[in-house]
């Protein structure tokens, strides 16, 4: 659907994006991520040919953006981080002058406006000032705008930046809508967000991609351990010796102690589980267990490890 | 185009800008014509001439926001990412304001329509004055819209067309001075023995030349009734021009920008 290779990006003699190489398939909901400045504005404003790369190419569904941009164009809908609207015009307005910028053909215009605006659910002030709406609204608007002509693929870059727990949620929400149909790149430094909607994450530092993965394998391939967290209904100090006895497991570490209750985080080599193993020896020693959980890596530390060694790599050089 | 064309011209009228101008313009105008009652008659070319002595605070006005305001408020994204010409956004941007131009320059066909209806005598040299100030206004306009292009603040580009325009009156004395200048110069340092006429003459050719760019010279003819096309298509040459400078202007600074 889109491929991007060997993308490169000089502001003046500083390099914004170094040699980025990646596709984006068919119906995927892409996440880049990266903190301020890391170059995913400049990626997705690359994509949308709103600026152009110093090498590098852009293509979609096989056109390229600099040699056909009209098509490309045509394909894409873009909502920028401060949504671009015209505050001096009403929604509806706003929203057909943008249908004609689209082409989209007189007949299909007030049609696939009220569409979108049922759809991202800013029925009630479509005939509102932009101006006066909240920034809730604004960038619901700025989703409308980049939905109209219905274009295979969506760019969002921080979606829900400024906007309120309801509101983002709302937001997520339309955006998994949305991936029925389209294929969708969306740029946020929020990992939890990039974590509960993405396919795919792409994770850019310093203007490199750091890492591209699914968020679960990026989970795993950071990982060197499994931990297992583990609380037991007893104050018996020897609940530690036992759990180092399980094969497999290759450190335990008492983490609270409270109440005849002991708590405590095991490692294991990837891949190991031990979960039964250990279910089986507390339940042998009349020891029950309170809670169990796999404590996976969150995306959170996959970012900073990633980012950390990519630094460090640096440094060294 | 069409979608930018529209939106621009109502945009005018979303602001105080346009109905402002369009207000201004029609009070002055109406001055002017009002003052020739008591005297029984009406000079309509000289009310042209008198409008087109505004133009130089009027045309600024209308013409700052045209780009200066899209990069502020981030809709050139818009404008950029859409699947649409940039040299029509910017062709429409100029339409739109030559469109206001032309509204409130209705306000002279409209007295010209109170003098015939009283029995008055509408004559060549009205109309040709009418005619010279909407291809001013256009050049004008030109000038602004590059203005606007040139940079992202709205009281700059407000700032440097009304320079140029106001400088634009006054070319014909910088003409005659450049003149002196050049035959005192020559005379002065005559090392190759050029006579006096001769230096006499690239003196006037010196200003003459400068003269040429100057519109006002092309539209005398016109201001005193007599048609012909050399100053309609001086002037649309230049309109053509400016607008596509403002255009590659725009160009040049989408690609350059440290965004």
């Amino acid at each position: 659907m889109i491929e991007i290779k060997r993308l490169t990006k000089y502001y003046g003699d500083k390099m914004a994006l170094n040699n980025v190489s990646f596709d984006v398939k068919d119906h995927e909901l892409l996440g880049l991520l990266g903190p301020n400045g890391a170059g995913k504005s400049t990626l997705m404003n690359i994509l949308t040919g709103y600026l152009s790369s110093t090498s590098g190419t852009v293509s979609v569904n096989g056109h390229d953006i600099l040699e056909d941009p009209t098509t490309v164009k045509s394909m894409i809908g873009y909502l920028p981080e401060n949504p671009p609207l015209y505050q001096d015009m009403t929604v509806r307005e706003f929203l057909v002058f943008v249908c004609e910028l689209k082409k989209v053909p007189r007949e299909f215009r007030e049609k696939i406006v009220a569409e979108v605006l049922s759809l991202v659910k800013i029925y009630d002030v479509a005939g509102r000032v932009i101006r006066n709406l909240s920034k809730g609204y604004k960038q619901r608007v700025g989703m409308a705008q980049a939905l109209i002509g219905n274009p295979e693929v969506l760019i969002f870059d921080e979606p829900t930046i400024g906007l309120d727990p309801k509101q983002i949620i709302e937001v997520r929400n339309l955006i998994r809508t949305l991936k029925k149909n389209h294929t969708i790149i969306i740029s946020s430094h929020v990992l939890a967000e990039i974590q509960s909607m993405c396919d795919r994450v792409v994770i850019i530092y310093e203007g490199k991609i750091a890492a591209i993965n699914t968020p679960l394998a990026l989970s795993g391939m950071m990982s060197a351990s499994s931990r297992l967290m583990i609380t037991v209904d007893s104050s018996s100090e020897r609940v530690s010796d036992v759990l180092r006895g399980i094969s497999g497991v290759t450190r335990v570490s008492r983490i609270r102690e409270e109440n005849d209750v002991l708590q405590f985080e095991l490692f294991t080599d990837r891949g190991t589980d031990i979960r039964r193993e250990v279910f089986s020896a507390m339940a042998g020693n009349g020891w029950p267990i309170i809670e169990m959980r796999v404590n996976e890596l969150s995306l959170e530390d996959i970012y900073l490890g990633v980012t950390d060694t990519a630094a460090r790599k640096g440094e060294a050089k | 185009m069409i979608a930018y064309y529209k939106r621009e011209f109502l945009a005018y009228f979303r602001s105080p800008i346009g109905w402002i101008s369009i207000a201004l313009y029609a009070l002055i105008g109406g001055f002017f014509f009002s003052s020739w009652l008591p005297l029984g008659r009406i000079d309509m070319a000289g009310e042209s001439a008198f409008l087109s002595g505004i133009l130089f605070i009027i045309i600024p006005i209308i013409t700052m926001r045209l780009f200066s305001e899209e990069k502020k408020s981030g809709t050139d994204i818009l404008m950029y990412t859409s699947p649409v010409n940039l040299a029509g956004v910017v062709t429409a941007k100029y339409l739109a304001a030559l469109t206001l131009f032309l509204m409130m320059n209705m306000v002279i066909p409209l007295h010209m329509l109170i003098v015939i209806s009283f029995g008055g005598r509408v004559d060549a040299m009205a109309w040709g004055a009418f005619i010279a100030l909407i291809l001013l206004g256009s050049v004008f306009i030109a000038v602004g819209t590059l203005a606007s292009a040139a940079t992202e603040n709205q009281i700059v580009s407000a700032m440097i067309s009304f320079t140029v325009l106001l400088l634009s009156q006054y070319v014909y004395v910088f003409a005659g001075q450049f003149r002196s200048l050049a035959v005192s110069l020559l005379g002065a340092l005559n090392v190759f023995g050029i006579e006096a006429s001769q230096i006499d003459g690239i003196g006037k050719g010196i200003e003459k030349a400068i003269n040429w760019i100057d519109p006002y010279t092309h539209l005398e003819t016109l201001f005193i009734g007599m048609f012909r096309f050399p100053p309609v298509f001086f002037c649309v040459s230049v309109d053509v021009l400016l607008v596509f400078v403002a255009y590659r202007l725009i160009e040049k600074r989408r690609w350059s920008q440290n965004g």
